[in-house]
């Protein structure tokens, strides 16, 4: 099935969301730095999404197959229970706003850097989101991403890149031998259909997240049959 | 002594500019520079350390806080080292091999310099041989390494025991860090201290650096 690029992504970086989270006055030196930093960024920034439909071939025990690449997770199986596709993706804030912070040595700039890049990640992520809606209509949406739980290892990116193709030449981002991407802010995993939301959070115990979107639930791991779960 | 109270007062404003003046001009007079260093530069960061661990105060703002003390330790170092004086210590700091979160780490090395220390940062995705290696090169008392991955963590253990084999296990403290991590897991791979937040960690490395 056909891959979706999408990289020529509106980024404009939002400075003043930038001057409340972190508590600074508009009139000052800083605030100045940041507009500098901002125009810059605004110009050069590309964030670019990949992504495609794919139609699970077969399903297993505890895996599924997906243009003949097997994807192994028993909550990923479980999940898919009840559908027959899934949308794999990779998101990146985009090479060129990497190679940009990389120059910057003042830590001041390097940290404005940092939550420009997070920014531009956020803008692929809506983006990839709207671009999905419109085209696919997969109602209700759920989502994955490979070793944010044990029972999908981060191994499994291998996997999930060859399905997608070489994501690495249509958005720059490129797979370390310890499965880990680059440029850093970069995100991949899958969504699917889905009439309960799954968020990961629910089996992740992990306390102080600032990411956390919901509650841990200790009863829901055994829901999926994994076992050892605290 | 109002002069150092100054110091510290234009630190925590952020104020490079007028520390730097401040700095000179105490020196001029023939103030002593541990004291300038001492009782004005880290005086003024402890307050703005305590400030951001109390959350009173956001990272932008300690880091100008951090580069208005730079400004002035910049004056002062080649007069520190004609006295004699050394830094308080020096650190070995980097997200392990295989791991790529690197915002906690990066705030351990804004607290640790706060503290006076100097803080090597050899970045993110760093092999256990390349702590090793810098620190003995540098003869740095401590390797700081922060991982965010469970699969990652393992790599602490990498770290601990290429220090052994170099034979440099008796010189360094080896601190932990990063979110997976705890304190049984750090005596698990017999490394010296985990401490769950940068500011903590800033204070056991000065600790550790003194007892050494
Ligand atoms: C922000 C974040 C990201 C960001 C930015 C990363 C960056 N530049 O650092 C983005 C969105 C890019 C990202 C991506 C991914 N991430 Co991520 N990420 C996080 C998140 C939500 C927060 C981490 C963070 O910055 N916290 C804030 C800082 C301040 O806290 P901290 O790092 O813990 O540091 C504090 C202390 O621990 C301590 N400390 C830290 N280091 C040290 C060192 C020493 C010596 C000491 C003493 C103390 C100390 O002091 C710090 C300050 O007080 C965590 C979840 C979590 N709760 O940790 C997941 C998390 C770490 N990520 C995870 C994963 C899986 C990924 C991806 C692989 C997902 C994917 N498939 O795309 C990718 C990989 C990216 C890549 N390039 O390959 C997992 C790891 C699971 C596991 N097996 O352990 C987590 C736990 C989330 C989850 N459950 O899914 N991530």
């Amino acid at each position: 099935m056909s891959i979706n690029i999408l990289d020529a992504i509106n980024f404009q970086v939002d400075t003043n969301s930038l001057l409340e989270t972190f508590h600074i006055n508009a009139e000052s030196d800083v605030a100045r730095q940041l507009a500098a930093l901002a125009h810059t960024a605004s110009q050069i920034g590309k964030p670019k999404a990949v992504y495609k439909e794919a139609v699970i071939e077969a399903k297993g025990h505890d895996y599924i197959i997906v243009d003949g690449i097997k994807l192994t997770s028993q909550i990923l199986r479980t999940n898919l229970e009840s559908t027959q596709k899934i949308y794999p993706y990779v998101l990146t804030c985009g090479r060129e706003l990497a190679d940009w912070a990389d120059t910057l040595d003042d830590m001041l700039a390097a940290f404005w850097a940092d939550k420009i890049m997070e920014m531009a990640l956020e803008t692929a992520v809506t983006a990839f989101e709207s671009h999905l809606e419109t085209h696919y209509n997969p109602g209700s949406i759920s989502n994955m991403n490979p070793g944010s739980l044990e029972d999908w290892p981060i191994s499994q990116q291998k996997k999930l890149f060859s399905i997608l193709g070489d994501p690495l030449n249509k958005i720059g981002v490129q797979l370390t031998d310890s499965y880990l991407m680059l440029p850093l802010k970069s995100l991949s995993g899958v969504r699917f259909h889905s009439s309960i939301e799954f968020v990961n959070c629910q089996l992740c115990s992990r306390k102080n997240c600032p990411n956390r979107r919901v509650e841990y639930h200790r009863n829901a791991a055994e829901n999926y049959n994994l076992k050892n779960k605290k | 002594m109002n002069m150092l109270n100054e110091i510290s007062q234009k630190l925590q404003q952020g104020n490079a500019k007028a520390v730097k003046e401040l700095v000179q001009q105490a020196v001029d007079e023939g103030c002593e520079v541990t004291a300038i260093l001492e009782e004005g530069l880290m005086a003024g960061m402890d307050i703005v350390g305590e400030k951001f661990k109390n959350n009173e105060i956001y990272v932008p703002e300690v880091l100008i806080a951090a580069r208005a003390m730079n400004a002035g330790t910049e004056l002062l170092k080649p007069l520190l080292s004609s006295s004699g004086i050394k830094a308080k210590g020096k650190v070995v700091l980097g997200t392990v091999k295989g791991d790529m979160h690197d915002i906690g780490k990066n705030l351990v090395r804004m607290m640790m310099e706060g503290k006076g220390l100097e803080v090597i940062d050899l970045g993110i995705d760093v092999p256990s041989e390349k702590f090793v290696e810098v620190a003995e090169k540098e003869n740095a008392q401590i390797i700081a390494c922060s991982a965010l991955l469970t699969t990652t963590m393992n790599e602490m253990k990498k770290i601990v025991d290429a220090a052994s084999e170099a034979g440099i296990r008796e010189n360094v403290t080896i601190m932990v860090g990063g979110a997976p991590v705890t304190d049984n897991f750090r005596e698990s791979i017999g490394a010296d201290i985990y401490k769950p937040d940068a500011a903590s960690a800033a204070d056991a490395a000065v600790q550790a650096c003194q007892a050494r």
